[in-house]
């Protein structure tokens, strides 16, 4: 099957991935759940990729030190925001690797967070299997793969867009949801995540989702750093 | 000479040096339980009063420090979260404060950070001052009044920890919470003010108005409007019920020009403004709401 792939608006006819590449892709697959651990099976009788034993996604800063694959593909239910705050390491790690995300529900706003991470490629977890295929070599060869509605027929619906050469020092101008600044308030009273789940009669479990949130939307590394950023965007009254 | 055990050898001397200066803090540094499952180092820095770093401690105000190995109890009698800085009250004969100096560090100059560990044993780690400067503000706000930045590793329970010179003098306390990849030491005269004010006030007063603000470009259309040399003004996103710009009338959408008479045009320099003014003063903000100019006339609560 031969694909047409449009590049910065020029038609180009790609052949069959596999003639591309004389040795096979050596695909590492990581899940945020254990949940999902079944989920790359279907790929694992594909020759044309050499796929690893399924990792989580917590583990990655530790088989960061052997990179021994070329592209990572990650499945997860919903974009947990924990995964994200810890490191840098990530961030270096994706910006060094071609990175796929498969995530249940795509929004602009995963869009942005996995840009933030040099993950350009996102796609529903829906993907047919010769879609994921197309899509991982795609990636390594340096494009941006986005795929809106999973479609049985075939590829029609795949954009294929050229990876753009961002900055992302740039600040992304992320909302707070009304909830999260309040959450964002009280922190900045000095209230432990303890506290706030008492005042706002919610539980410490949903107090700290939203404090990771939070500091995922205002890029802070700590809640003194949210609560200073809070301030110069008009979030917390001085 | 070539003898590497020499008793006399440069190593050796230095090495002696440090555990002395270490050994010699002994009964000025704690450890603090901070009720979250880590503590933090203190320096009794007077008779009975202890500081440590503000960041880390529960809301407690009754906590337990270590002294090693023995537990006393101490009790919170204030914090500012601005500057990073809790002091507390332990009594006992077995503490004694440290000899703090005022005078400022030369870059290069070797330090030692001198902490405790959860179990009670003295931990320190070692280091050049890597930069020092005048006085700064924090990003919340509060007055530093020097710059020391130490190359000091601080490991688990070091934050709070004595910066040590070589005449066993201490610098400050440090914190990895002041900036977002450097460890910085709260200077003596910032820590002795805050303890004053503390043990005057029982907390360090807040100057507050209650408004949330951002800095927005004058609208091209509205140029006329503003001063001519004015490009950018803080428009008021949320106003505190009941807090002084609330009474005052200071609504949502109000454009402010100038603070005081003062053209203000980023929150920061706002916020710093504000630090430096006194609970009950009143003052003056210019702003634009509906194309026309508005003076209001608000008062300085005290946020504590």
């Amino acid at each position: 099957m031969a694909k047409t792939v449009a590049i910065a608006g020029n038609v180009v006819e790609q052949k069959k991935t596999r003639e591309l590449r004389p040795s096979p892709l050596r695909v590492l697959p990581c899940v945020t759940t254990t949940r999902l651990s079944k989920y790359f099976t279907a790929l694992q009788s594909d020759t044309q990729i050499d796929l690893l034993p399924t990792a989580l996604v917590s583990a990655l800063p530790v088989l960061i030190r052997s990179p021994r694959f070329d592209a990572i593909v990650m499945a997860m239910e919903e974009f947990d925001a924990t995964v994200w705050q810890s490191s840098s390491v990530l961030r270096e790690l994706f910006s060094a690797t071609p990175t796929l995300l498969l995530a249940s529900e795509l929004n602009p706003s995963l869009r942005r967070r996995a840009a933030r991470f040099h993950i350009h490629s996102t796609l529903p977890l829906n993907v047919s299997t010769d879609q994921l295929l197309a899509a991982i070599s795609a990636t390594v060869a340096g494009l941006a793969v986005t795929l809106e509605v999973p479609s049985l027929e075939g590829n029609e619906n795949t954009v294929w867009t050229q990876a753009k050469e961002r900055t992302f020092d740039e600040p992304f101008v992320e909302h707070l949801t009304v909830r999260e600044t309040v959450v964002l308030r009280l922190m900045a009273v000095g209230h432990s995540n303890k506290e706030i789940a008492f005042r706002l009669k919610i539980s410490e479990h949903t107090v700290k989702f939203h404090v990771s949130s939070v500091l995922a939307k205002l890029g802070a590394f700590s809640r003194t750093e949210a609560v200073s950023i809070g301030i110069m965007r008009g979030l917390i009254a001085i | 000479m070539a003898d590497g055990t020499q008793n006399s050898s440069i190593w050796a001397q230095l090495s002696s040096y440090f555990s002395e200066a270490i050994e010699a803090l002994q009964d000025s540094i704690v450890a603090i339980d901070t009720g979250r499952g880590i503590t933090s180092s203190g320096v009794v820095w007077r008779p009975d009063i202890v500081v440590t770093t503000h960041h880390n401690l529960s809301h407690f105000e009754d906590l337990n420090i270590n002294h090693a190995g023995k537990l006393l109890s101490a009790k919170l009698i204030g914090s500012d979260r601005a500057t990073d800085v809790a002091v507390l009250r332990a009594s006992s004969e077995k503490l004694s404060p440290v000899k703090s100096t005022q005078s400022g560090p030369s870059t290069g100059e070797v330090v030692l950070s001198v902490g405790r560990s959860r179990l009670g044993d003295i931990s320190a780690s070692c280091g050049i001052i890597a930069r020092t400067g005048d006085a700064w503000r924090t990003w919340r706000g509060g007055r530093i009044d020097r710059l020391i930045r130490p190359d000091v590793q601080l490991y688990v329970g070091q934050s709070g920890s004595a910066l040590v010179n070589e005449q066993r003098q201490v610098l400050g306390i440090n914190s990895p919470a002041l900036a977002r990849q450097a460890i910085i030491t709260i200077p003596t005269q910032t820590i002795d003010r805050i303890i004053d004010t503390i043990l005057e006030h029982g907390h360090i007063p807040r100057p507050f108005l209650g408004i949330a603000m951002q800095a927005v470009a004058v609208p091209e259309q509205a140029r006329s409007l503003f001063p001519r040399d004015v490009e950018q003004v803080l428009l008021v996103m949320h106003v505190e019920p009941k807090a002084p710009a609330a009474s005052a009338g200071v609504m949502v959408g109000d454009l402010i020009v100038s603070a005081n008479g003062e053209p203000i045009d980023n929150v920061r320099d706002f916020l710093h403004w504000l630090s430096g003014l006194s609970i009950g003063e009143t003052i003056s903000l210019a702003a634009i709401r509906g194309g026309a100019r508005v003076d209001l006339t608000v008062r300085v609560a005290d946020h504590g």
